[in-house]
């Protein structure tokens, strides 16, 4: 399995108390599935996709990438893992305003260490592959809301990742759009053998989708929605 | 550099606005360090180019109660002058007064500073014999006074053999001469400033020199602290300069507050794929340093090709130490403000990338 959430416990603290966000969730997400965990707002599912991606540590639990335990880890190494093993999509695609299309993906590799033809050759090949290669030097600003999304896809595919960790990718997008989106994220998935966690309550888009769970109050179950796909 | 380099060609706006404010400040800084380093140069040029003639110590009378050692207070005999030669490490000793005078060039009267010193002594410039004197270039330049033309003080008159550039004291143009034209001058150096010029080897100790001679000696670099008008003027102008380069590092350090707050949603996102820390600091500071060396050279370049223009007018110098000094310290200063306010960089939580995150 490339992604396993083992018991994972995440709390915060409330008062003079502590909220649980995460409770005893177990996940795993294979190669080239597409997993989705659906849930009103506050459930908890944005709180299990940062503990997926190392953005928070949980109390108790684990979380292993590749077959290898990379909760508890170091500030420093966890930014390694995210960088090498992690790619991101974000909610409302969260662009740098000051980057064309291309540098977005530039970017990431540079954050690595890689630059030169290669780099921006891998950068050009997934804007292609997401078909926004005509607007590879345009800004944000310059773009529309699903090709900015659409580059973050690109982007978060750039060092090659494990396992791709999707934040509510339609948030921001008319259904038509939101369609294409998740049809993309799917088309990836499966094209380039990632793991795919999305954290969304979109649920008209969800089609394209192998498994969904549900998450009600930091509690992950096995949604109906999964049976019937 | 490659997210810096990028931010500077977007948001150019902001970026040549602190741009111009750095521009500015380093035009200031370095307009002041040319004019003090002119100024200073009017005032203590006589003095502080004594070591290209050998001078290497100055030795000044113990100061009455009350007053400091220096060339305010000094007056030595010309006995100690002698009994100074004898020292331990002094090869050679020579006397210097210093007197105010006048001098008349075509009907003219200029006020001047006299270095009276004795007849071929080690430390007067070349050209300073009976009957021929070296002024300074202010004198040229007030009076039109050139090489070979005449003097006159008094009912004497000596032959300029040469102008100097170096050759000035307190603001006023110096006219070296010997003792022997000066008391034909009638200039009055009984009661003025007297001291010993002094040439010494490796072995030459100051305290041990003050304690058989009774006189105090220094070299003449430090010796120009002791001038308090000098003190005074380069101690204001000092403060000036350093005020500004604070300024400067405070309008830097908070500009880069200001744009890392703004950026505060692009760095989380930033640290979430897997930037580190070090890095987006790097870059920034990266970005900071092109920004300072661009709008600090602009100030420079303006400043310096100012200063030449109006050096015939304005006492001003022109060299590496008034222009690149300045330069690079304002740059560190600049770094150092942008690196306080980068250190902000460190408390973005990448979890904060995540939209709907706690």
């Amino acid at each position: 399995m490339s992604l396993i959430v083992d018991d994972a416990v995440l709390t915060f603290p409330d008062g003079a108390g502590r909220i649980t966000a995460v409770d005893h969730v177990s996940l795993s997400v294979g190669p080239g599935e597409f997993a989705a965990v659906t849930g009103p707002s506050g459930s908890g599912k944005s709180s299990l996709l940062a503990v997926a991606g190392l953005l928070q540590t949980p109390d108790s639990g684990s979380v292993a990438i590749g077959g290898r335990v990379v909760s508890g880890l170091s500030r420093k190494d966890a930014a390694a893992v995210r960088l090498s093993s992690i790619g991101f999509v974000f909610q409302e695609s969260n662009l740098i305003a000051s980057l064309t299309a291309a540098e977005q993906l530039e970017a990431v590799a540079r954050l690595d260490g890689r630059k030169g033809k290669a780099v921006q050759g891998r950068a050009m090949e997934l804007l292609e592959a997401v078909d926004l290669k005509d607007a590879a030097s345009r800004r944000p600003a310059q773009l529309s809301g699903g090709q900015r999304q659409r580059v973050g896809i690109a982007r978060a595919l750039m060092n090659s990742p494990e396992l791709l960790l999707v934040d509510e990718p339609t948030s921001a997008l008319d259904s038509e759009r939101s369609s294409a989106v998740m049809r993309l994220i799917g088309d990836v998935t499966r094209d380039s053998g990632v793991a795919t966690l999305m954290v969304t309550h979109d649920l008209p888009t969800l089609t394209a989708v192998d498994s969904v769970y549900e998450m009600v109050d930091g509690r992950l179950s096995r949604s109906e929605r999964a049976e019937a796909a | 550099m490659f997210l810096g380099s990028r931010d500077l060609r977007h948001a150019k706006g902001r970026f040549a606005l602190i741009g111009g404010v750095v521009a500015l400040i380093t035009l200031l800084v370095v307009m002041l360090t040319g004019l003090a380093a002119g100024l200073g140069r009017e005032s203590v040029a006589a003095v502080s180019t004594m070591p290209d003639r050998g001078v290497s110590q100055i030795a000044f009378s113990q100061p009455a109660q009350g007053q400091k050692v220096g060339f305010d207070s000094s007056r030595v005999a010309s006995s100690a002058v002698k009994d100074a030669a004898d020292q331990p490490g002094v090869t050679e000793a020579t006397s210097l007064a210093i007197a105010q005078s006048r001098v008349s060039v075509d009907g003219v009267r200029s006020a001047v500073t006299v270095f009276v010193v004795e007849d071929g002594s080690f430390a007067a410039p070349s050209g300073v014999r009976p009957g021929s004197v070296v002024v300074g270039s202010g004198l040229g330049k007030d009076a039109n006074v050139a090489a070979g033309d005449s003097i006159t003080f008094g009912d004497k008159s000596v032959r300029v053999q040469a102008v100097s550039d170096d050759a000035s004291y307190q603001h006023v143009p110096v006219v070296w001469m010997t003792q022997a034209d000066a008391k034909a001058a009638g200039v009055q150096t009984a009661g003025g400033t007297s001291l010993a010029l002094l040439k010494t080897d490796g072995s030459f100790d100051a305290a041990a020199f003050e304690k058989q001679s009774d006189l105090v000696a220094m070299t003449p670099n430090d010796s120009l602290s002791t001038i308090s008008a000098y003190q005074a003027e380069n101690g204001s102008l000092t403060l000036m300069r350093v005020m500004l380069m604070l300024v400067s590092a405070l309008v830097v350090g908070a500009f880069f507050t200001i744009w890392t707050i703004q950026r505060t949603k692009d760095l989380a996102v930033l640290k979430a794929i897997g930037a580190r820390t070090s890095y987006l600091v790097r870059d920034a500071l990266g970005q900071a340093a092109i920004l300072l060396l661009i709008g600090g050279g602009l100030g420079t370049l303006i400043a310096t090709v100012g200063g030449l223009l109006a050096r015939d007018v304005v006492p001003f110098v022109v060299s590496p130490t008034t222009t690149l000094v300045p330069l690079v310290l304002l740059m560190v200063l600049g770094l150092l403000g942008a690196l306080v306010s980068l250190r902000r960089i460190a408390t973005v939580d990448p979890n904060s990338a995540l939209g709907a995150a706690r």
